[in-house]
This record gives C-alpha cells, sequence and structure tokens, in this order.
C-alpha cells in the first residue's frame, strides 16, 4: 500500500501547479514594473495607474483565493471561521484599493488624496486580517501542537519592541509637532502606525510557527502569508517616511503577490489530501 | 520518508503515522503530533502498534481538523485508520 497518497507533492507530480503560475506571473510582473520605475520607461502617472490595476487584479485573486480556501476547509471550526474573517478583510481592503485605483485615473497627475474614503476600508480591512491571523494562531495553541521554545519568542518580541520604539519616536511623534499638517492626516497616519505594528507582530508570530512546519507542504503556504504581511508593514512604513511612490508601491504589490501566492498554495495542499 | 508494503512489518505503528503526516506537516510537527496523540491515548510513539492506529487518528483528528479543514482531516484520518486495519 502506498501511503504517500495523501502527499500534495505525489498528486502534484507530472502537473503545473497554479501557485507556481501565481508566482512566474507576479515575479515577472514585479520586475517589469521595477524596471520601468528605475528606467523611467513610463510616465509617472502612466506608471502609477499600471502599478494600481496590476495590484487590483492580484487584491482580486488573493480575495477569490481566500474564500476558496474557506470554502475548502468547510465550517464549524475556530480555523475556518479565521479564513471568513481572512476573506472579509481582504474583500474590504480590495475595495480600499479599488477607490485609490480610481482615484488614479481620475487625477490628470495620478496623484491620490490622503487621507480618503480609502483610508476607511484599508483600516477596517487589515484591523480584519490581523483578526483573522490572530483567530488562527489561538485556534493552533488550543491544538496543543509545538510552538517553538519560549526564549525565541521573548527574543523575537524584544527586537520588536526595540524597532517599534524607535519608529514611534523617529516617525509617529515627531509628526504631530508638524504644524502643516491637518488633525485628520496625523490621527489616519498614528492608526495605520499601530496597525502595522500589530501586523509585524502577528506576521511574525505566524512566520515563526510555519518555520516549524518545514519540510511540509503546509510551511510553505502559511510562511508566504506571514512573508506578505511583513511586506505590507514595510511598504506602509517607506510610504510614511516619504520613499518615491513608486518603491513603496512594489512593496505593496510584493506582499499582496505573497499573499496570494499564499493562500492558492495552502489551498492546493489541502485539496491534495481531501 | 515514505516506507513501502514490504517494509511496514519492521516499522511500528507510530512511524508508520509519521510517514503519513511528514509530506503535510514536516517531519517535525509530525514527530510531535505522533508524540502528543499517543500520550491521550495512554501510549509512547515507540510502543504504537498497528491496531493503536485507528485510536491515534481519532486523536489527532481536532488537530488535523484546525491545520487542513473538515474534509482533508476526514482524509488523513481515514489514511491512518485504514493502515490500523490492513
Amino acid at each position: 500500500m502506498d501511503n504517500d497518497r495523501g502527499s500534495p507533492n505525489a498528486r502534484a507530480a507530472g502537473r503545473v501547479r497554479y501557485s507556481s503560475v501565481v508566482a512566474v506571473i507576479a515575479a515577472i510582473a514585479l520586475l517589469v514594473l521595477l524596471l520601468a520605475a528605475r528606467g523611467a520607461w513610463l510616465e509617472p502617472r502612466v506608471w502609477l495607474r499600471t502599478y494600481a490595476v496590476t495590484a487590483l487584479v492580484t487584491l482580486v485573486a488573493a480575495a477569490v483565493s481566500f474564500w476558496q480556501v474557506s470554502h475548502a476547509t468547510g465550517g464549524g471550526t475556530a480555523a475556518s471561521a479565521a479564513w471568513r474573517v481572512l476573506f472579509a478583510g481582504m474583500a474590504i481592503f480590495l475595495l480600499g484599493h479599488a477607490h485609490l485605483t480610481y482615484q488614479r485615473f481620475v487625477s490628470p497627475t495620478a496623484d491620490t488624496a490622503f487621507p480618503s474614503l480609502a483610508d476607511v476600508f484599508f483600516v477596517v480591512g487589515q484591523t480584519l486580517l490581523i483578526a483573522g491571523l490572530v483567530i488562527h494562531l489561538i485556534a493552533y495553541l488550543r491544538t496543543g501542537l509545538p510552538v517553538g521554545h519560549r526564549l525565541s519568542y521573548v527574543l523575537m518580541y524584544v527586537i520588536v519592541a526595540v524597532v517599534v520604539a524607535y519608529l514611534t519616536a523617529k516617525l509617529n511623534l515627531p509628526m504631530w509637532d508638524d504644524v502643516t499638517r491637518t488633525f485628520g492626516w496625523k490621527m489616519v497616519n498614528t492608526v495605520y502606525h499601530v496597525i502595522d505594528m500589530l501586523t509585524l507582530c502577528v506576521a511574525l508570530a505566524l512566520l515563526r510557527m510555519a518555520l516549524l512546519f518545514r519540510g511540509g507542504a503546509l510551511a510553505q503556504g502559511w510562511a508566504a502569508i506571514a512573508v506578505g504581511f511583513v511586506f505590507m508593514m514595510v511598504a506602509d512604513l517607506t510610504f510614511g517616511i516619504g520613499v518615491p511612490a513608486e518603491y513603496s508601491a512594489l512593496g505593496y504589490f510584493a506582499s499582496y503577490a505573497s499573499i496570494t501566492y499564499g493562500v492558492v498554495r495552502h489551498r492546493e495542499v489541502i485539496l491534495s489530501v481531501r | 520518508m515514505p516506507f513501502q508494503a514490504g517494509q511496514k512489518a519492521s516499522l511500528n505503528a507510530g512511524q508508520m503515522a509519521r510517514d503519513v503526516l511528514t509530506p503535510i506537516l514536516g517531519e517535525f510537527v509530525a514527530k510531535t503530533s505522533v508524540s502528543m496523540a499517543a500520550k491521550r491515548i495512554g501510549k509512547t510513539p515507540d510502543t504504537l502498534v498497528q491496531e493503536d492506529l485507528p485510536k491515534l487518528s481519532e486523536a489527532l483528528r481536532p488537530a488535523l481538523r484546525t491545520l487542513l479543514g473538515l474534509q482533508a482531516a476526514e482524509s488523513l484520518v481515514e489514511q491512518l485508520r485504514a493502515l490500523g486495519h490492513s
């Protein structure tokens, strides 16, 4: 009897995985956008619109994938509830990006307003995404499966606390003394800062746990999802410190692509076992 | 590493369960899961016998449901149970 029949690798043998296609397309898109930005192949407004549409398509794929995974995992467990919350978060986040894309097309210079309605969607969406990941982490902790050495978490979060304290002191607190900015602008920036720091904490815990699964198919999807959320935090950060829009945009795209790949891969693993 | 049909007699049931789980969970979590489930049924991984696999699969079910969802978890539980009856 062949007890390897549940192996995702065995099931995938001889055919191309959707997740591999997603990875290749995303890598090509990222490379083309990067080269176009560096080589100034396109006018800035055309580049920003191209990026906006590319990211929008990626987010649609991410939202659809979250829905498919929530469907594939069935119902009645905390994990399946977490996938639904993640889907809701991604769908709302997608609406924010759709609004931003609309702004880029109606503005002659492809600029976007900040803050705008899109930020409401982003904040609510990202909060739900964090909530979904936290529900996953709690569900995992309740299984009694290994989570890794406590000391590794202590060390990781000491480093995170130092980074958060530094970024808050360097970026967020001085902003409140800037008289040229409105209260709303400062408030939205601060909310993003808090959400980003929470995202970082949750994503790192997720990444730490995904590493425990190394060598197993489940690790691939979860590691990609966790890395995607770290990219999102980094992109928000670079946006906040005034890095050229093209580069923070590429960070967002890398984030969306990594999350999409991770969710698609996770679904493949689930389906390969069934 | 998956075992071949002729090798089964030389493998203990804990190893058989680990072989089913490793491609999905990785070696470390597969090993820990089997240890945890064995403990729940009053055994150690080394003392598991083939007849324990149905019980072991039941003990693994909640964790597998969390990790893989209902249908995939049931499929793995069935695979483990089938090993116990083969």
